[in-house]
């Protein structure tokens, strides 16, 4: 009720106000993630510094890990304590804006022309009906990276290119010790209970020439290529090259400190391998997905507007700050991340950061990770898809049952 | 002869005691002392372990906590507020055991059960209305809101085991005291409270370690970063981009040192603390 | 009324008025100085928070339909009654008491047993047993969680030394996770027990023992004749202890399984944070948390039957 009102009398105060961001010595509170970390966290600094430089204005910066984020999200958004910026992703827009939580930025994006400044499609996964509630600002699809010292340790000379060949690299890959206990994995495969495990199972669906959903917008989890895809885990699962029930975060520092050989993840590993294990980055590289056919991925991060702030200027002007020419140019000398901003990435970072290649190639074509039509059921779909997986890779409920079960209650849950 | 055996069998009862105390003191010792042994191994490589020894030691975990990390600010925010809220607990529980002790009035016996179930009944219970009562009073996400979350938890403890103590000290010198001419706060004040001192620096100490152990009230009623307690701090890192153990258990074992020093320190108050009836 | 708190923040034992300082250091003003300062804090604290609660269980607060605040009536009980997920986190609930309360209880005794004569060494001996109790509950988790994971984790490793027993994936096998939740736990907190048997041990009289050997009773017999039943007063007020405790246990399950694998170690409490911070649905979470108060009393006046019992009872020097 509050909020209707107040979102009311500042719609029309945007309206009025002229020169944006001229009323000076505002403060605006920005839930961010991984503020401190390096890369990423870096460019969210350079951003608030430059923003308050040209405005004169106060960020308070609410810096929450990436764990905790969604929850934070949710909770400050249901408390009424949102922050006036909020960084969001296609995955909870929906969710969001069903609670009357954004703020629509068409018409701002149409007045200053911002529009162009984003790349083609940039904006598709934020708009919903025909209103754009957010600027995209990194990207991220999930791409190869292996240690190559390893692999020429095993005799292999290129990176695997099929499913049937990262199975057999990551058997070969796979090293025990006298007891028979695994020292190092062959390949990193998410299954914990978590919602990166459902992206990996999209991944395996994509590789066998299906997804999660038919042009329609119906759920075809019990497709073939969908049990195919969740076979083929069980395979990796069975034959003990991929860590069990280990969560993505730790798979992550497993694999950068070298207890894994390959993995499917984003270019975010690259910095952090860096810091935390300098003397092997070398082994380090990265290449296309192995599969034909789209990687899975998209915005990641992008910016909204609180629908109930009480600055919707000095808010709006910090959106434009991160999508002008002079932020997005500077985006990739640290963060290594795909912009969004037209010819953001020029061809020096692209040469300092030659592991991005298979990034920026996929990037135009990815899959995106919530079914399309569904984004804003993703929260209520993933623990179901989950549920499935885990019930074939553990338990070992066949593939067809288990996901004709999960087929049904999405059918049942989240059916438009 | 019958003396010869008996004496043996001594002896090899002793022996079987002996034995089990060190294996089963090796068991319940062992998930600190491996907290240790990944602290000290270097970052990312505790995986690799392949005994249950320390292969390369260094310290360089403890100085990226604290150089890289806001491990100081976190502690101190522990500090604070475990202060504030087990003194505040204090100030206003000693009176009320004091009441519950000594003084024989109508509902004392339900008063008592309302204190004993506060402190017994989970805590997830209450942190959610206190959530939305702290939201409507803008205390969410604020030092004080947290301060006060925490004097939830302690001032119950802190009542409880002030009425042990009281019970404890015989009436009778406050009596003589009486017949002496005092009033009752003065008794209270000049006679009963001197005595029960050591048992309030007990009481302080268990609000304090009860405040700093807290999580769920930390995690719920704080959001900002600058704000966590150790407690929420340290299991942030369970879930970062990556999962670093060896950082992990060296923030773990910086969390736990104060408490187990100041339980070294105390250990025999604590202990009587304890069996006086409340257990934290 | 208003007189008494005017005067509640002096505390001072000096009132210089005569009237009032009769009534505020005597009878029953003096216990209303003494009670209110306490009940005032305990009443904003937890009072108003209770009615809070109360109230939002009649209501319909939730995230994902804010137009359906306002609405009160019964529905969140009705849902409770019916809802299979509300009363399986109940069943784990009193499994994981259970097995918390057996844990504890054996291995307390057990180091109590081995310790409470003990000479040479006592105070490390007593020390080596009590020092889990210092560890905070999060710090519990993070290195169990690490000693558990089922590829690298330390306690794997362990079990590969021992012939014909195989490592487990611990925290996400539905089959295993409560049982290393419940040791976590049991880790973490058998030393309040630990305390309490000392104790017992050490109020028996020696005469007993010494009667039992000059009728040649063994070790086992001793503590079956002698022993359990010197302590029963004792264990019963623990056991009651440790049952409230494993009731509210909440960040070593939640740190470490959130409630998972597939909902296998959602107790009552996990549930009830799950359901407000996670589902965003407030109302039927304080519904949960009710339900939990409402265990917690039962078990409190127990604790409280218990307790009196001991103070009259022989042997139970609590």
């Amino acid at each position: 009720m509050r909020h209707t009102l107040k979102s009311a009398l500042l719609a029309g105060a945007v309206a009025l106000a002229a020169p944006l961001g001229a009323q000076a010595q505002d403060e605006i509170s920005f839930l961010v993630i991984d503020y401190e970390a390096p890369g990423m966290g870096d460019w969210w600094q350079l951003l608030v510094s430059t923003y308050q430089k040209n405005t004169g204005n106060t960020v308070v910066p609410r810096n929450t890990p990436a764990s905790e984020y969604y929850e934070q999200l949710l909770i400050q958004a249901a408390s009424g304590t949102g922050a006036d910026i909020l960084i969001v992703n296609p995955n909870n827009i929906g969710e969001m804006l069903a609670a009357g939580q954004l703020m629509p930025l068409s018409d701002m994006i149409a007045k200053s022309g911002i529009g162009d400044r984003i790349v083609e499609g940039g904006w598709d996964s934020l708009t919903v009906d025909g209103t754009t509630y957010a600027l995209p600002i990194t990207g991220r699809t999930l791409e190869l990276i292996y240690n190559s010292c390893y692999l020429e340790e095993a005799g292999f000379s290129a990176p695997p290119s099929t499913p049937q060949q990262f199975l057999e690299y990551a058997k070969a890959l796979t090293v025990t010790d006298d007891s028979g206990r695994v020292t190092r994995y062959g390949a990193n495969m998410v299954n914990a209970n978590e919602d990166p495990t459902y992206e990996m199972l999209l991944m395996w669906s994509l590789a066998h020439g299906g997804s999660y959903s038919d042009e329609n917008g119906n759920f075809t989890l019990d497709s073939q290529p969908v049990i195919d895809g969740l076979n083929y885990m069980k395979t990796l699962y069975d034959a003990g090259v991929v860590p069990k029930g280990m969560t993505e975060t730790d798979q992550r520092s497993l694999f950068a400190t070298g207890g894994t050989a390959m993995t499917i993840d984003g270019q975010w590993q690259f910095p952090f391998i860096e810091k935390n294990n300098p003397d092997n980055f070398d082994c380090y590289k990265s290449a296309l997905h192995p599969w034909d056919g789209p990687g899975t991925g998209g915005v990641n991060m992008a910016l909204a507007i609180n629908a109930a702030t009480d600055t919707p200027e000095a808010a709006w002007a910090f959106l434009e700050t991160a999508a002008s020419e002079e932020m997005q140019s500077a985006f990739s000398d640290h963060s290594p991340y795909i912009p969004y901003g037209v010819g953001a990435l020029t061809d020096e970072q692209r040469a300092a950061r030659p592991y991005l290649e298979p990034w920026i190639a996929s990037s135009g074509s990815a899959h995106p990770v919530a079914i399309p039509g569904h984004a804003d059921q993703f929260n209520e779909i993933w623990p179901i898809v989950v549920d499935a997986i885990l019930l074939t890779l553990r338990d070992g409920v066949p593939a067809e049952e288990s996901l004709a079960q999960a087929q049904a209650k999405l059918v049942e849950c989240c059916s438009n | 002869m019958s003396a010869r055996r008996r004496f043996g069998g001594a002896v090899a009862a002793d022996i079987f005691k002996a034995g089990g105390i060190v294996v089963l003191g090796c068991a319940v010792l062992f998930p600190i002392y491996w907290m240790g042994v990944i602290a000290l191994t270097p970052t990312g490589f505790s995986r690799s372990l392949s005994s249950v020894f320390p292969a390369d030691i260094t310290f360089q975990n403890f100085v990226t906590l604290f150089t890289e990390r806001p491990m100081l600010r976190w502690l101190w925010n522990s500090i604070v507020v475990a202060a504030l809220s087990s003194f505040l607990s204090l100030a206003f529980g000693t009176s009320c055991g004091y009441a519950l002790s000594r003084l024989k009035f109508r509902g004392a016996g339900l008063v008592l059960i309302l204190v004993l179930a506060t402190q017994m009944m989970p805590a997830t219970s209450i942190v959610v209305p206190l959530y939305i009562l702290f939201r409507d009073f803008g205390l969410l996400d604020t030092m004080q809101g947290m301060v006060l979350g925490h004097i939830s938890l302690v001032a119950p403890l802190a009542i409880w085991m002030a009425k042990g103590f009281f019970d404890s000290i015989p009436a009778d010198l406050e009596g003589a005291a009486r017949i002496d001419g005092c009033t009752r706060l003065s008794a209270y004040w000049y006679v009963a409270l001197p005595l029960a001192m050591p048992g309030l620096a007990a009481i302080f100490i268990y609000g304090f370690v009860t405040s700093w152990h807290d999580f769920l009230f930390a995690k719920t009623l704080i959001n900002s970063q600058s704000l966590w307690t150790a407690a929420t701090g340290i299991s942030s890192f369970r879930g970062e981009y990556f999962t670093l153990h060896e950082l992990q258990m060296a923030a773990a074992l910086t969390f736990a040192l104060p408490v187990v020093v100041v339980f070294l320190v105390m250990q025999r108050r604590i202990v009587s603390g304890a069996l006086s009836g409340s257990v934290r | 009324m208003t007189t008494h708190m005017r005067a509640q923040p002096g505390e001072r034992p000096d009132l210089r008025s005569g009237r009032l300082r009769r009534l505020m250091t005597e009878g029953p003003g003096f216990a209303l100085l003494m009670l209110l300062p306490a009940l005032l804090v305990l009443g904003f604290v937890i009072g108003l928070p209770m009615l809070k609660a109360l109230i939002l269980s009649f209501d319909t607060i939730t995230f994902r339909r804010p137009a359906a605040a306002g609405t009160y009536g019964l529905h969140n009980y009705a849902r409770l009654l019916s809802d299979p997920d509300a009363w399986g986190a109940v069943l784990r609930s009193a499994l994981y008491m259970l097995g918390t309360v057996a844990g504890s209880v054996s291995l307390a005794l057990g180091a109590a047993l081995l310790t409470h004569r003990v000479i040479r060494l006592r105070a490390l001996a007593r020390l080596t047993f009590l020092l889990p109790w210092t560890v905070p509950a999060v710090v519990t988790a993070l290195v169990w969680g690490v000693m558990y994971d089922g590829n690298f984790g330390v306690i794997n490793r362990l079990l590969d030394l021992v012939p014909f027993v195989n490592g487990q994936d611990w925290l996400i096998d539905r089959k295993t996770a409560l049982v290393a939740l419940i040791v976590a736990q049991v880790w973490n907190e058998f030393p309040v027990a630990y305390i309490f048997f000392l104790a017992g041990l050490h109020s028996i009289p020696d005469e007993l023992y010494e009667a039992a050997r000059i009728d040649r009773a063994g070790a086992f017999a001793q503590f079956r004749f002698i022993t359990l039943p010197q302590l029963r007063y004792i264990i019963a007020v623990i056991v009651i202890l440790l049952m409230i405790l494993g009731f509210k246990a909440f960040p070593i399950i939640f740190i470490l399984t959130g409630g998972g694998p597939a909902g296998a170690t959602e107790t009552l409490t996990v549930l009830t944070y799950n359901t407000a911070f996670r589902s965003l649905d407030f109302s039927y979470s304080a519904t949960l948390g009710i339900l939990a108060v409402l265990v917690s009393i039962v078990m409190v006046l127990g604790y409280l039957r218990v307790m009196a019992r001991a103070d009259t009872g022989k042997g139970g020097a609590v």
